[in-house]
């Protein structure tokens, strides 16, 4: 940012302005994975990319878009974190979308995965919020003041 | 508009004296919308601020003024909801509950030792159950003495069962205004489908004499044409209500509820009471703070 704000030239100037913002623009939800190949861009976009319940602790339940596209056809997975089985797979495309049915009573991490290196090429989290946060102490006992 | 529709939700307390309303508690009411699980015993809270339409009938003579048996009022209403505890002292606003503002120590909090899943809470609780009946609240009031609001307190013990809430009351009035007692008990359940949370109660509430007779009788000082000489016995009254939650969003939630009071049959006998039932239905959103 230093180096952009004293250059004078305004070709440059310009060009670092977009660099710039593009870094401090670039949605949270899309993720670009670090462990794919360097040339490999994907994007994994879930709409809506939040699910909200009453009280914390119910199960949320959201009807969700996923979105991909990645650089290179292939045959890609999607994952729920830490589940064996993907929710859908495609073959031989570089886009696609999936109707998700979401439910869980916590925050999930899904996960576009290429089903033939193995590798992570994005993923992108559906968080869970609620209205009303618990705000209990389970443990028995009494007090007086 | 809100002012009025408060009063009947506070007269409606009042003329359990010896058949009227069955008071729910603010906790039990608002955990039950909440689809909670165990009481609040945390230190912290919260606030909402909504608004909201209701439709109702009013079985007290002079709630709200000029009412007739029957007659149906429609008004909207400030919708309020807050709850704020620490180290055990808490206070709690409801204005969808029967029960308009509570204040109170949670000096127990205890889990079933065997499986942890059921959750109880002791509380002392303190609230004005019913509101004051006179003549610079209503005309309909003009020539009977002034009925003084009241302030009540005791126990109230909850048990969180799965989706089952149980609440007991046992009030005595410490404002010396007609030393009477009550105690009610309701059974709350919630179900979850989706995001929606329905819930429903029942529940039973006993007014002792003196509560009937201070708010219900008329003596022989008082008595006219319009208002017959009468001495209101204890008596009973039972509340049962259907609703939904839905939150819109993190900060706004969406609330509406059905629900029916029954009295004595024979409660209209006291002539500041027009009818043995009545009925209410409310819709509100709020927005959560």
């Amino acid at each position: 940012m230093e180096h952009c704000a004293i250059h004078p030239r305004p070709l440059v100037l310009r060009l670092c302005f977009r660099v710039c913002l593009m870094l401090l623009l670039l949605p949270s939800c899309i993720t670009w994975a670090a462990d794919t190949a360097p040339a490999q861009k994907a994007l994994l976009q879930p709409k809506p990319n939040r699910c909200v319940a009453l009280h914390q602790g119910q199960v949320c339940y959201q009807d969700i878009v996923l979105s991909w596209r990645v650089d290179q056809a292939s045959e890609y997975c999607l994952y729920q974190q830490h589940a064996a089985q993907p929710l859908h797979c495609w073959q031989s495309i570089s886009s696609g979308q999936y109707s998700y049915a979401f439910a869980s009573d916590s925050s999930v991490k899904l996960q576009l995965v290429n089903a033939q290196t193995k590798s992570v090429v994005a993923e992108t989290l559906v968080e869970v919020a609620w209205v009303y946060k618990a705000n209990t102490r389970r443990k028995t006992h009494w007090r007086l003041f | 508009m809100w002012i009025r529709l408060r009063r009947f939700v506070i007269g409606s307390v009042a003329l359990m004296a010896s058949h009227a309303f069955t008071c729910v508690a603010g906790d039990l009411s608002s955990d039950v919308r909440k689809g909670a699980s165990g009481p609040d015993s945390g230190n912290g809270g919260y606030v909402e601020v909504g608004a909201g339409l209701g439709t109702y009938t009013s079985p007290i003579v002079g709630l709200p003024e000029g009412n007739k048996k029957g007659e149906v009022h429609t008004e909207i209403f400030l919708d309020i909801n807050a709850r704020y505890q620490y180290n055990g002292w808490f206070i709690e606003l409801f204005s969808q509950s029967l029960e308009q503002f509570t204040m109170g120590y949670n000096f127990f909090n205890g889990s079933n030792a065997y499986n942890n899943e059921g959750n109880w809470a002791l509380d002392w609780v303190a609230l004005a159950e019913h509101d004051e009946m006179s003549a610079d609240e209503s005309n309909d009031y003009r020539g009977l003495k002034t009925r003084r609001g009241d302030f009540m307190s005791g126990p109230r013990a909850t048990a969180y069962i799965d989706n089952y809430i149980v609440q007991l009351h046992a009030l005595t009035d410490i404002s010396r205004t007609h030393y009477g007692e009550l105690y009610s008990l309701k059974l709350a359940r919630h179900w979850q489908y989706r995001n929606w949370n329905f819930h429903g109660i029942v529940g039973a509430t006993y007014r002792s004499r003196e509560i009937a007779d201070y708010y219900f009788s008329i003596d022989a000082s008082e008595a006219s044409e319009k208002y017959p000489e009468y001495n209101a016995p204890a008596g009973m009254s039972y509340v049962s209500e259907l609703g939904a939650t839905y939150p819109l969003s993190e900060k706004w939630v969406f609330r509406g509820f059905i629900r029916r009071i029954d009295l004595d049959r024979n409660a209209n006998d006291s002539p500041l009471i027009l009818d043995d039932r009545s009925e209410m239905i409310a819709t509100a959103i709020s927005y959560v703070f």
